[in-house]
């Protein structure tokens, strides 16, 4: 057996191997030590990215085509494994103040992460499958993490449900299309496609309900029900997991989806993306101004990202990728400060997060009121700070495929939820803190990560090269 | 020609001020006052090197000087190009000149989160000057565009009962304008692969494209101006403004409105200005005649004075698109003298507020009885808006007119009337403030200038009178960048 054959799955192979030692280990180990685990986690990922990154050579695939190693994939496993790291990192503190950490999480995590990288480096929809079904079965665990918690059950369950469902419509569709191109490989369905002038109906129907599998997992509107609950209900850092790691897999498929199989269909695949994303635009910007909630209300500020991203996606071709992948990155980094902050607020308010919470922060913790501020106005795309650039890549994308109309109604979009950042930021800084405000006392990991994306918001305005690079590199697709 | 980055130091000496007082601790009344010197020590600086400008600018030279240029986002061809022509010459020094004021007339106003206050300034200066200077169409919006976030903090914050919604209303509805701006400025680049404003500026752009382009800048220039039907967020935002918020914003970010025709849509897009002159000049003259009538119905100090800066601001679209060189020549000098005679009026009425903190007109009255120099001060500044001649308000309506007469009679003569109209105001203004009987306890208690106040208003009296006697040293600089614009708009 000829073992480079496996060189392009190496990062999937050594998380597999890393979560089994932390399963065995972790069963043996004292509780006390759990949070060890976290670190072993963390390790692992970075050493899977490393491994990944020295040992790329070009596009690769493996297991019979099944499996593809390329600029893409590779760039998304890095998007993913930061969101899983940061996710893990934010955790800690929190676990750790509750004396809650269990070497379980940090295993979920892994497996999660595993399911991540298998679905941006599928080439088959059963590889896709079957790993978005690893990655969504321990985001449902993760989800109710909290089992003593109503909600946080609730949560769990209803993603559950609503999960497989979803899961249920992308099998479908994914057997549409098996039945009408007699494959499940993305390389032959583009060939049987490409060979045919007319496209069969069954084909479309095939598609539509692939994307909207696939639009569930990523919460684009209107397959965005589960988002707000599952996020309310969450634990908080899981909820952070959520917005970072399992967007940017669901994203990455959708840009192989739409260069590999669905490419000589993209037309049709085009209507399908706009529609997305004009509804999640709309959603995203006008649901969100009723909600008091702080973890719902990123839930739909998530969702109006995923519909400038899907905008991007569906200008189509590389500058659409690239956009995208622009955009996820900021989107991460974005995240990462945010949920950092919200778990400091929240860390000494047990119970709802009510945006009230964040009343005067700007005189009870000017740092994190400071960098919470830049970060929501990045998220409204205001200059100077590098959510602003993101919008810019996503819209000259966009104008270039004429899809201007699109661009103005994004841009309005855009204006009402400004209106809703702007709101926090008026609790942080123009009302008087609420009585009996506890006293901040954040974990430093805290304080340094919403100060690090905050500060890299800036910078990457300053001196956008690297960020514009990877994105160029990442969406060469030959 | 060689030289040290003069501009690139304008625009970012303000971050350093903002990084050494955000590290600044602010417990003791000392380190207050340390701020406080510190901020106006580094805005004075600012005013001084920018004087270097002036010194160094070749005013017979077309073209921008001072140019800097550095690569910033490489793929998509981004550039970080700063440079100066006659225009932004005098918008950067107004900016600058207003800084230091602004700073000195909040010295013992603002009592609370003075550190933020400071740094809030700071941000704004860099972001006006910015503005001013970027000759790159996305380093421009990210200037243009990040004005907001100082300005709506300044509002929210030191504002006054109603600043929460005076505050989102001027963010939202500027923005609202200005996102549509970001969508024509991408097509522009994706139309001519530049964005470059000097290369725009000389580029050709098909005519039906021209006119969608100048829409979109059209409306995020008029919000901004801000123009009849749109004007509605600036009465607001001026009335809850602290004082320096309202000197700010009526001297100087009403200018970037008028400085966006004269950058963007006059020579960028100049068969669409012309097709729309029209329009613009209805517009401005409506703004003229209503702004004026609303005015004289207002019993706030505060919204009269931002009503008459929509009707001056009016005089400076009617001139602009006059497209002659009166016009256009009135409508920067317009700019310029409405920069400082409203920013002027907005201390005058700031220095009966920190008196009597109301802005109510029924409760002042026979000042000059106990307030001789602020009455000498606020009659002065009443003419200069009025348009007294000798003053910098003449020479700008004048001209604009003068140009618009040229260019269209009619709209012309129903302008005039907004003379006559501005007198209306601004002296009733003057009579119930100053005049009258001096009847009211309080107001009888009242103290006249201070001595930091009446050297706040030296050099603003200073200026008023050399733009009225002299106003040759203001125009012969712009002359060369005008003649550019004009040059574009001949057919």
């Amino acid at each position: 057996m000829n073992l480079a054959l496996f060189l392009p799955a190496i990062a999937e192979i050594f998380l597999a191997f890393a979560a089994l030692v932390v399963v065995i280990l972790g069963a043996f180990s004292k509780p006390s030590t759990a949070t060890g685990w976290f670190y072993v986690a963390m390790l692992a990922i970075v050493f899977s990215l490393i491994l990944a990154v020295r040992k790329y050579t070009g596009i690769t695939m493996a297991f019979d085509r099944m499996f593809i190693q390329d600029n893409l994939a590779l760039a998304f496993k890095c998007m993913i494994g930061a969101g899983a790291f940061l996710a893990l990192a934010l955790s800690i503190p929190y676990f750790t103040r509750r004396n809650a950490a269990k070497f379980e999480y940090p295993l979920i995590i892994l497996l999660a992460t595993i399911g991540m990288f298998g679905m941006v480096s599928a080439q088959d929809f059963l590889g896709l499958y079957v790993s978005l079904e690893l990655q969504s079965l321990s985001l449902y665990v993760l989800a109710s993490f909290h089992r003593d918690d109503r909600l946080s059950a609730e949560a769990g369950l209803k993603y559950f449900f609503l999960g497989a469902l979803s899961s249920g419509i992308l099998l479908y569709g994914i057997s549409l299309l098996y039945g009408y191109t007699g494959s499940t490989s993305y390389i032959t369905i583009a060939n049987t496609l490409a060979a045919h002038e007319v496209v069969n109906p069954g084909v479309i129907i095939g598609l539509v309900l692939v994307l909207c599998g696939i639009g569930f997992k990523v919460a684009a509107a209107p397959f965005h029900m589960w988002a707000p609950d599952v996020y309310q209900g969450a634990p908080t850092p899981v909820t952070a997991l959520f917005a970072m790691a399992p967007k940017a897999a669901a994203i990455g498929v959708i840009c192989r989806l739409i260069s590999s199989p669905f490419a000589p269909v993209f037309e049709q695949t085009q209507q399908i993306l706009v529609a997305l994303s004009i509804i999640s635009m709309a959603v995203g910007a006008f649901a969100a101004i009723a909600q008091r909630n702080v973890k719902r209300l990123m839930a739909y500020s998530s969702i109006g990202h995923i519909g400038f991203i899907l905008l991007s996606l569906a200008a189509g071709g590389q500058a659409g990728i690239n956009g995208a992948i622009f955009y996820s990155v900021i989107y991460i980094i974005m995240s990462a400060g945010s949920f950092a902050t919200i778990l400091a607020v929240y860390d000494a308010h047990e119970g709802d997060e009510q945006t009230a919470y964040f009343s005067g922060l700007a005189k009870r913790h000017p740092v994190f009121a400071a960098s919470f501020a830049a970060l929501l106005l990045s998220m409204a795309g205001i200059p100077p700070f590098v959510g602003f650039f993101a919008k810019v890549a996503v819209f000259t994308a966009a104008v270039q495929a004429n899809l201007t109309w699109l661009v103005v109604l994004g841009v309005l979009f855009s204006v009402v939820s400004a209106f809703y950042y702007l709101r926090l930021i008026k609790i942080m800084y123009f009302d008087a803190p609420f009585e009996d405000a506890a006293v901040l006392t954040p974990s430093r990991l805290w304080v340094f990560i919403a100060v690090l994306s905050a500060l890299l918001n800036l910078a990457l305005l300053i001196y956008p090269a690297p960020l514009s690079q990877f994105a160029s590199w990442a969406s060469q697709l030959q | 020609m060689n030289h040290w980055p003069l501009i690139s130091f304008l625009v970012f000496l303000p971050i350093l001020g903002i990084v050494c007082l955000a590290l600044h601790p602010m417990k003791s009344d000392c380190q207050l006052r340390f701020a406080k010197y510190f901020t106006l020590g580094l805005t004075v600086v600012n005013f001084a090197a920018s004087l270097f400008l002036l010194k160094d600018f070749d005013t017979a030279q077309t073209g921008f000087q001072f140019v800097e240029n550095a690569p910033w986002w490489p793929s998509l061809g981004l550039n970080y190009h700063v440079g100066i022509d006659g225009i932004s010459l005098w918008l950067v020094l107004l900016s600058t000149f207003l800084m230091p004021i602004c700073i000195a007339c909040s010295w013992d106003s603002i009592q609370h989160r003075l550190k933020e206050y400071l740094m809030a300034f700071l941000l704004l200066e860099t972001m006006m000057i910015g503005a001013f200077v970027s000759l790159d169409t996305i380093l421009f919006y990210v200037f243009f565009e990040g004005l907001l976030i100082p300005m709506f903090i300044l509002i929210g914050v030191w504002g006054g009962p109603r600043r929460v919604y005076a505050s989102f209303k001027f963010f939202l509805y500027t923005l609202l304008g200005s996102v549509l701006m970001l969508v024509a400025l991408i097509a522009l680049y994706l139309q001519t692969k530049t964005t470059d404003i000097t290369v725009l500026m000389n580029a050709d752009i098909p005519g039906n494209i021209q006119l969608w382009l100048w829409w979109a800048f059209f409306i995020s220039f008029a919000v901004k101006m801000p123009m009849w039907p749109v004007h509605t967020w600036l009465p607001d935002a001026h009335v809850e403004a602290p004082t320096a918020g309202s000197v700010i914003l009526a001297g100087v970010l009403l200018k970037m409105g008028g400085y966006g025709f004269l950058r963007f849509s006059l020579p960028m897009l100049p068969d669409a200005s012309i097709q729309y002159a029209p329009i613009v000049m209805a517009l401005s003259v409506i703004a003229i005649i209503y702004t004026s009538l609303v005015a004289l119905a207002q019993t706030d100090m505060k919204k009269m004075i931002a009503y008459s800066s929509v009707a001056h601001m009016g005089y400076v679209t009617l001139g602009l698109f006059s497209f002659n060189q009166q016009g256009i020549d009135g409508a920067m000098f317009q700019m310029l003298s409405h920069g400082i005679v409203s920013a002027a009026l907005f201390l005058c009425v700031g220095v009966v507020y920190d008196r009597l903190h109301t802005r109510d007109l029924g409760r002042y009255g026979g000042l000059v009885n106990n307030m001789p120099r602020y009455a000498v001060v606020f009659m002065l500044f009443t003419l200069a808006s009025v348009g007294l001649p000798g003053t910098g308000g003449f020479v700008g309506e004048f001209l604009s007119l003068l140009g618009a007469f040229r260019a269209n009679t009619m709209y012309a003569t129903l302008a005039t009337s907004g003379l006559i109209l501005g007198a209306c105001y601004m002296l009733w203004l003057y009579r119930k403030v100053i005049f009258g009987v001096l009847d009211k306890d309080d107001v009888k208690a009242m103290t006249d200038l201070s001595w930091r106040e009446i050297l706040i208003f030296v050099p603003l009296v200073i200026l008023v009178f050399w733009m009225g006697i002299y106003p040759t040293t203001f125009l012969k600089p712009m002359q060369p960048a005008i003649h550019q614009v004009i040059a574009r708009l001949a057919p």
